[in-house]
């Protein structure tokens, strides 16, 4: 079509003067110009909120995704509700009495304050990890709720008594702690099996578990019990309804669902230069430049994430490996296609390290690499919940003591933006950097997308010997707390410019 | 003063209505014209002349929703402008960029001169606009109607850039398809 075909049916566009008068209301008020669908109109770059930032780094380690979960209004959770649950290995009645004691009392050390409370202990079993066999399940809880600080404990009997600590459910942060979890294959469907951790939204106390599988070709829930809201970060999907106003999140119940997710079967040579071989052989090499990992972590499915970017502009792509335990990011591992290792960035603050930052020097300036994510904030109920919508890697210039907002790389993930909470049909666009990419593409890069989880606010690098770089943190509006990351000014002295 | 008690003014003939239109209305009709016009100045006349038609057209018009009437009055005479400017003039303002937009939006086998009435593809994308969330459809009118940049858009409705560009081509997607699917495509 012509331009000057296009210009007279535009000029033709009689847009209804009711849709004309609801988009330009706000323009009348000089006061308040801005009409907010976002839900957060004061979102700013690299903003993490604390109570999420355990969660992002379950979000981006683990391949997991994390999606607030608005139950209907249910009955509180006990242990003899779930020892119907789906895995079938949850008994309110818990043999080896011994070792639930011994139990509680690594429990009951960490938290001396515990002893001060009022509280009950509650005990249940659940195969956790489906090795076949019950771990046990130790919570102590006050007013029938959960002691939130302390989540779900689960202890794993090994040769014959010892004990395990394998984490616990649902402690820190409203994130199950999946370092232990494995996906249930059990079924021999293609299930894919969810830990939904409820908790009252008033007090904070967790008030039980839930476990459900969901079909991801249906994108249907099988627990028919439990009426939880699914959100599939991936395809925005939410499977069942929630009950929002005004981001505000209306109800007293509130539950959190983790996705357990594999490495995406589909990736193609086309797409990933990496082949599968090549990154399990990269993996095993981040491996064991980690020596903080246990068993469990390794055998968790989604532990690893990596993806594919040419970091140093080389011209060839490298690998990025993200590897994760549930609280803190365990790094960002940089390989290259022969599969040698280049560096990593540091494990809490996302920025790269000495190592690899040689490579960085594309244009002759000494630059750090920041990684970070960035997402819609979004008020529910008594804190605040984050989305990464964004990964984006930024340049600091040491010497310049600048912070480049140039993102080498990213990609958002489209919300609908008007309310996060409430719908219910896939509305996403997938988009790589600039580019609008099939879903298959965006799956196929979705790993990407997980492999970091810091915010930051600012940095200083002004003083001579040490340097500190900061992370701000924000658990609500109102309050805030800072992180200090401190390195040695020497370690940036002795950085070599390259051509 | 109440856009009511405004028409008022002009039902009696009485001048203070185009100073209290221009009071109410002025800027964000101003704003409508820099959109297209990308100049001030212009702008500004075309605020005058938006003015000048309200004055001599109510009565007999009796606008439901003034806002509405003088926006369109407002981007009508831009449009107008635009299209008599020189080729230099056309160069400012974000009419190219729209316009590229709306391309899109178009099936792109349509031929409009094959299709009697431009309403009716004007017609089916107001029915579609209903049924977009607000969001969207917000987006969609200060695109196309108000012309608005990319960056604008998403100040005025505190989105991402990147978030309004989405929905830009999520809407577009979808009104092409509807337009598809009603026959808008030869």
């Amino acid at each position: 079509m012509k331009n000057e075909e296009l210009f007279d049916l535009i000029t033709e566009l009689k847009v209804d003067d009711r849709f004309i008068e609801e988009t330009i209301s706000d323009d009348l008020d000089e006061k308040s110009p801005i009409k907010a669908y976002a839900g957060n109109t004061k979102r700013s770059p690299m903003r993490i909120i604390a109570p999420a930032a355990a969660c992002l780094a379950v979000i981006a380690g683990a391949g997991i995704v994390f999606a607030n979960v608005n139950g209907a209004k249910k009955a509180p959770v006990t242990p003899a509700d779930t020892s119907a649950s789906a895995s079938g290995g949850v008994s309110p009645a818990v043999s080896g009495e011994d070792f639930i004691e011994q139990c509680k009392n690594i429990v009951a050390g960490e938290n001396p304050l515990l002893a001060q409370s009022e509280m009950t202990w509650q005990t249940s079993r659940l195969d956790v990890d489906f090795d076949g066999e019950d771990e046990y399940l130790v919570y102590p809880q006050t007013d029938g709720k959960t002691v939130k600080d302390i989540g779900v404990r689960v202890f794993k009997k090994v040769n014959g008594g010892d004990i395990r600590d394998l984490g616990a459910f649902g402690k820190d942060s409203d994130c199950i702690d999946l370092n232990k979890i494995r996906k249930d294959e059990r079924d021999g469907s293609d299930n894919q099996y969810y830990y939904c951790f409820s908790h009252d939204d008033e007090d904070g106390l967790y008030d039980g578990i839930r476990f459900v599988s969901y079909n991801e070709e249906e994108n249907t829930v099988s627990d028919e019990k439990h009426l939880m809201r699914v959100t599939d970060h991936r395809t925005n999907n939410y499977l069942t309804e929630g009950s929002y106003e005004n981001d505000e999140y209306i109800g007293s119940e509130q539950s959190f669902i983790v996705r357990i997710r594999d490495f995406p079967d589909d990736i193609t040579e086309t797409f990933c230069e990496f082949t599968k071989a090549e990154i399990a052989k990269c993996e095993n090499d981040a491996l064991t430049r980690n020596g903080k990992l246990e068993l469990e972590e390794l055998l968790t499915p989604g532990m690893w994430h990596s993806g594919e970017y040419d970091i140093n502009g080389d011209g060839e792509t490298e690998l990025l490996i993200s590897l994760f335990n549930f609280s803190n990011m365990r790094g960002v591992f940089v390989y290259n296609k022969n599969c040698e290792y280049l560096g990593s960035f540091e494990t809490e603050n996302g920025l790269c390290d000495p190592e690899l930052l040689n490579l960085y020097d594309r244009d002759g300036e000494k630059y750090w690499y920041y990684l970070g994510v960035e997402g819609p904030t979004i008020r529910d109920g008594y804190r605040y919940t984050t989305w990464i919508e964004r990964v984006s890697l930024n340049k600091i210039n040491v010497e310049n003591n600048s912070f480049s907002t140039e993102r080498l790389i990213h990609y958002d993930v489209i919300w609908d933006s008007d309310d996060y909470h409430t719908h219910t049909k896939n509305h996403c666009v997938y988009w790589i950097g600039d580019k609008e990419v099939t879903e298959a593409e965006f799956r196929k890069a979705e790993h990407f997308y997980h492999t970091v989880g810091m915010g930051s606010h600012g940095f200083d690098l002004t003083d001579p010997i040490e340097w500190k770089y900061t992370m701000y943190f924000e658990d609500s509006e109102l309050t805030g707390s800072y992180k200090e990351w401190s390195g040695r000014r020497d370690i940036l002295n002795n950085l070599k410019p390259t051509d | 003063m109440t856009d009511s008690e405004i028409i008022e003014l002009y039902n009696q003939r009485d001048e203070r209505a185009i100073r209290e239109t221009q009071t109410a209305y002025g800027r964000y009709c101003q704003k409508i014209a820099r959109n297209i016009l990308g100049d001030e100045q212009e702008a500004l006349e075309c605020v005058n002349e938006t003015l000048l038609k309200a004055w001599e057209n109510i009565p007999p018009d009796q606008p439901q929703i003034l806002s509405a009437y003088l926006a369109t009055l407002t981007r009508n005479y831009a449009l107008l402008c635009y299209r008599r400017g020189t080729a230099e003039k056309r160069g400012k303002g974000s009419v190219p960029l729209v316009l590229e937009d709306f391309a899109e939006l178009i099936p792109s086998s349509t031929n409009v001169e094959r299709i009697a009435e431009h309403r009716e593809i004007i017609a089916e994308i107001n029915r579609y606009l209903e049924t977009l969330p607000e969001v969207n459809r917000t987006v969609f009118v200060l695109r196309f109607f108000c012309f608005e940049s990319i960056p604008d858009i998403a100040n005025r409705l505190g989105l991402k850039k990147k978030a309004v560009s989405a929905t830009l081509y999520r809407t577009k997607k979808q009104i092409r398809k509807h337009l598809d699917k009603e026959g808008y495509s030869l």
